[in-house]
């Protein structure tokens, strides 16, 4: 019997076992045909030596003959060959944002940077028990160093520690990010950015530029109540977390309906994105416990099934 | 219009305040508050800030005028406001004088009793609204009631009022119903006194009473003769005779003829018929025998058949101890030499005997009368004596360890810490043969050669004291630390024997002790009841220490001064010397009836409505209220619209 995670008590402050319970039965979802070594659990239209009859075609020389088929040769005297479709196992990589504006708004319940954390570890997790390979991603203004893990649902301890030693810090910097993550992975795959995605600079554009590099992109917003709708009212001094600019300004009731609906249009842009792109796109509040965000929209998104 | 509760500067302190606090509060919701975001990219101005910039300090001042207002309302409402009427009540303190002399007779009766019945008439002459306090005043003045306008509970604790043994302290009690009065907010009303006012003299002249005082006096020109002072200490000669000094006084008009009798059960120890003098003392000594323990009984009684008012002090109780006797066994071959040392203090009962007739069985026994045994020269058979021993020149086999035998021992030191070597001291001192003793941890050396200790005692498990050599012999025989030596091992060994007891019948309160010169005031304890530890004072003065103590209820104080023990018999009652002569200017007898009160309209309950109106006003126009009538609205008209409306035409 192998050796369950729950029995080797991974870190707590992150994620429990009645959660890992849970997540046993999900499986990591993409949309896309990726080419990948034999051993996933997705259907691919790129042909391979799978057991699925796929499709014939003419032979060509170079083809292996023993995937040529000879009953239809004896009777129509044409060499075709047999093609199946292919599961291929494919990278998952999660990208978490560890900038200092994911330590703002955690006044009421957890941290958006400690609930990304929560939440990678599950999908960490759910990418471990289907044997899939996860690739870590923490990044700011850069992207850092990456933890890969993989062979099963053990090494989630690994992840769980790498998790619990990130700090917020930094800047975000999306395009610098995009531009590193696409040359150090030139291999294409699934790759989730967990972020608030609130930095001054517009963050369409590099997550436009990451699809058009072939990866499936599933791009999940976190925020805090009071980063959506701020609960304050009457002179207020704001410092933006990560350039530390200061503005002063009231704020009252006239204006916190447009600052939402502003805030609304912000997350519908990153949605179109994500869905013009054949990716995916989940908005959570950090209000939500994890394990109802990953049953209930992400579940629904089809990130997860 | 008048308040209830609160007096109209109270009122105004506190309204300050509370205005003060909401300001601030106020000034510190709207201060500018710093806040760290994630973005700034989707603030925007609120279109309000032209508004806001105009009014910074006070941004919103209808609303905190509201609260201002409604708080004022409020506490308009706490303070019980009340309109019309002639309702203003006072608060009056009423002082019952509860002292030793009110428990005196007089053709009227007990003076208490008049007291009472003069203290419920003034309560009844009070209007009925008006706050009475309490005070019942001896020696100490204690509040019975609050100020309280329920007239029955207050003449209630009037009734139940007892003569204490105290004397009256009226400057006090006074002090105290001024300090009372001036606590209230209320209007202060009069201070009333009924009593027999019997203080000291010097109270007397100096008593300066409030100008809103009224005095109820009650009359009492009783005759009394009693017990001033009692004092009795065993004789110095004879321990089973009593000297007692004895002073009677007359509180009354004329002079008394009295008989003193002093009394142990049915016996009559002693009696003598003296005359006092009106407001004088007369005094007498006695001399009288009784060898046990015993309650003595000193009386006075009247000599011409007239009546005493007050018979609480003709009669004193005095619990005189039993002289221990201490029984010392000496067995020595030569009880000649020793007798002269052993035989010379009369509470001691010596036997001499030979050493052969030493028991074992009768010596081991713990039980035994014998108090102090002394072996001369002898190692009796064991078991040892359980008793305390005096061992001289033991031979060895004795619990004392023998070092050596020294000749010709010169005695260097005594060892002056030590309570066997006190007020020992010898020059040139050279025993013709001395033992040197080993010392045990348990030991403590008392004289010492220059080769060890020669004379060491032990306390444990009894006392032991063991002498290297003979007190009788020819270097010790004429010093005069010789039989200061075997006295001060006596002492050590039973010190009961030495106490000594001074006996004093005493006035209940306080009691001042003039000390001794040369007095340890470090070892001084009084002690009362039970042995508790009462608290003292000393007192330092150019004519010497005084020793002050406090004694509020009858009992018995020890004042133990190391074996002297002088025992009070805290019973007699203290009386004021004099009865006071209030100054003309006071209000005397009972006020005139008050007029029926009518209590006006009481606004409390309107105000009180007013303010929570106005806290509402404010929450809903101003606070979060805002938004839950704009969506209570919303939802209003939701519902409005579901509902399938006909047209009226």
């Amino acid at each position: 019997m192998p050796d369950r995670p729950d029995r080797a008590r991974p870190e707590k402050a992150i994620i429990d076992n009645a959660l890992l319970e849970r997540l046993e039965r999900l499986a990591i979802h993409w949309q896309k045909s990726l080419p990948g070594l034999v051993g996933g659990h997705n259907a691919s239209r790129f042909t391979g030596s799978g057991q699925e009859f796929l499709d014939h075609r003419q032979f060509h020389h170079g083809d292996d003959v023993r995937d040529v088929n000879w009953r239809a040769y004896l009777r129509l005297e044409k060499l075709f060959m047999k093609m199946f479709q292919l599961e291929p196992r494919i990278p998952v990589r999660i990208m978490i944002d560890t900038s200092k504006s994911m330590m703002t708004g955690g006044e009421k319940g957890p941290s958006k940077f400690d609930y990304a954390r929560k939440l990678a570890a599950s999908l960490c997790y759910v990418g471990l028990v289907r044997l899939e390979s996860i690739c870590l991603n923490p990044f700011s203004a850069t992207l850092g160093d990456p933890l890969v893990v993989s062979g099963g649902r053990n090494r989630i301890q690994s992840a769980v520690r790498f998790l619990t030693s990130l700090t917020a810090s930094g800047s975000t910097d999306f395009l610098s990010v995009v531009r590193q993550f696409v040359s150090r992975y030139p291999q294409r795959g699934v790759t989730f950015v967990i972020s608030d995605f609130l930095d001054d600079a517009d963050c369409e554009k590099p997550l436009q530029y990451l699809a058009d590099f072939g990866h499936e992109i599933i791009l999940i917003q976190v925020w805090s109540d009071s980063d959506r709708e701020p609960p304050w009212d009457g002179e207020l001094e704001l410092e933006d977390a990560e350039t530390g600019r200061v503005v002063q300004l009231p704020f009252g009731e006239d204006v916190r309906g447009s600052y939402t609906a502003a805030f609304d249009q912000y997350s519908a842009k990153l949605r179109t994105v994500a869905l013009r792109n054949g990716g995916r796109y989940v908005g959570l509040s950090t209000s939500v416990a994890v394990e109802d965000a990953i049953f209930g929209p992400l579940l629904r998104s089809g990130a997860v099934q | 219009m008048n308040f209830l509760n609160l007096g109209l500067g109270e009122f105004l302190a506190m309204a300050g305040v509370i205005s003060a606090g909401l300001v601030a509060l106020y000034l510190f919701d709207r201060t500018r508050r710093r806040r760290v975001v994630a973005t700034l990219r989707f603030w925007t101005p609120s279109e309000t800030s032209s508004q806001w910039k105009r009014s910074r300090k006070v941004q919103q001042p209808w609303s905190l005028l509201l609260q201002i207002v409604s708080m004022l309302l409020l506490l308009l409402a706490i303070a019980g406001p009340r309109f019309g009427g002639n309702f203003s009540p006072r608060n009056h303190v009423l002082i019952l004088d509860t002292s030793a002399w009110m428990g005196a007779r007089t053709r009227q009766g007990i003076l208490l009793d008049q007291a009472k019945s003069a203290a419920l008439s003034y309560l009844d002459r009070l209007p009925s609204s008006d706050p009475v306090m309490l005070v019942r005043a001896d020696a100490l003045t204690t509040p019975i009631t609050a100020f309280e306008p329920r007239h029955q509970i207050v003449a209630e604790a009037i009734r139940q009022s007892h003569a204490s043994a105290s004397a009256l302290n009226l400057q006090q009690a006074l002090d105290f119903a001024s300090h009372a009065q001036h606590l209230q907010s209320s209007r202060a009303g009069e201070i009333a006194f009924a009593g027999a006012a019997r203080i000291s003299k010097d109270e007397a002249e100096s008593l300066a009473p409030p100008t809103n005082f009224r005095l109820l006096q009650i009359a009492a020109n009783g005759e009394n003769v009693g017990w001033k002072k009692l004092g009795l200490r065993r004789s110095i000669t004879a321990p089973d005779t009593w000297e007692a000094f004895a002073a009677i006084k007359n509180d009354g008009s004329r002079p008394r003829d009295v008989s003193v009798e002093l009394i142990s059960g049915k016996t009559t120890l002693a009696t003598k018929t003296l005359t006092v003098a009106p407001g004088a003392d007369s005094s007498a000594t006695f001399m009288f025998k009784l060898p046990a323990a015993g309650l003595l009984q000193a009386r006075v009684r009247s000599a011409d058949n007239r009546e005493d008012a007050f018979p609480q002090d003709d009669r004193v109780a005095l619990d005189l101890p039993a002289q221990t006797t201490a029984h010392v066994i000496v067995y020595s071959n030569d009880p000649e030499s020793l007798r002269p040392l052993f035989a010379g203090h009369p509470q001691f009962e010596t036997s001499f005997r030979p050493t052969a007739s030493y028991d074992p069985a009768a010596q081991a026994d713990p039980a035994a009368q014998t108090s102090i045994v002394v072996l001369d020269r002898f190692i009796p058979s064991k078991p040892f004596p359980q008793q305390n021993v005096l061992w001289i020149d033991p031979p060895p086999g004795s619990p004392f360890a023998i070092h050596s035998t020294q000749a010709n021992a010169k005695l260097d030191r005594w060892h002056a810490d030590s309570p066997l070597a006190a007020g020992l001291n010898t020059k040139d001192l050279q025993l013709a043969s001395a033992k040197v003793f080993e010392l045990t941890k348990d030991d403590q050396a008392v004289a010492e050669t220059s080769s060890g200790p020669i004379v060491i005692a032990r306390a444990a498990p009894t006392k032991m004291v063991a002498l290297g050599f003979q007190p009788t012999g020819a270097s010790m025989k004429y010093q005069l630390a010789t039989p200061l030596l075997i006295a001060n091992i006596l002492r050590w060994m039973a010190p009961d024997t030495f106490r000594t007891w001074d006996m004093q019948a005493a006035t209940v309160g306080a009691i001042s002790v003039p000390l001794a010169k040369g007095t340890d005031t470090a070892k001084l304890r009084v002690t009362g009841d039970r042995n508790r530890a009462l608290p003292f004072t000393i007192q330092n003065s150019a004519e010497g220490d005084t020793l002050h103590f406090f004694a509020g209820a009858p009992g018995t104080v020890h004042l133990l001064d190391g074996d002297r023990d002088t025992i009070y018999s805290v019973t007699l009652p203290d009386i004021g010397e004099a009865a006071w002569k209030a100054p003309a200017t006071v209000a005397r007898g009972l006020p005139r009836l008050s007029a029926p009160i009518t209590s006006g309209t009481n606004l409390w309950p309107w105000l009180a409505v007013l303010g929570g109106l106005g806290l509402l006003l404010e929450w809903i126009l101003f606070g979060r209220g805002t938004q839950i009538s704009a969506a209570s609205l919303t939802t209003a008209a939701r519902w409005a619209d579901k509902i399938p409306w006909r047209k009226a035409s």
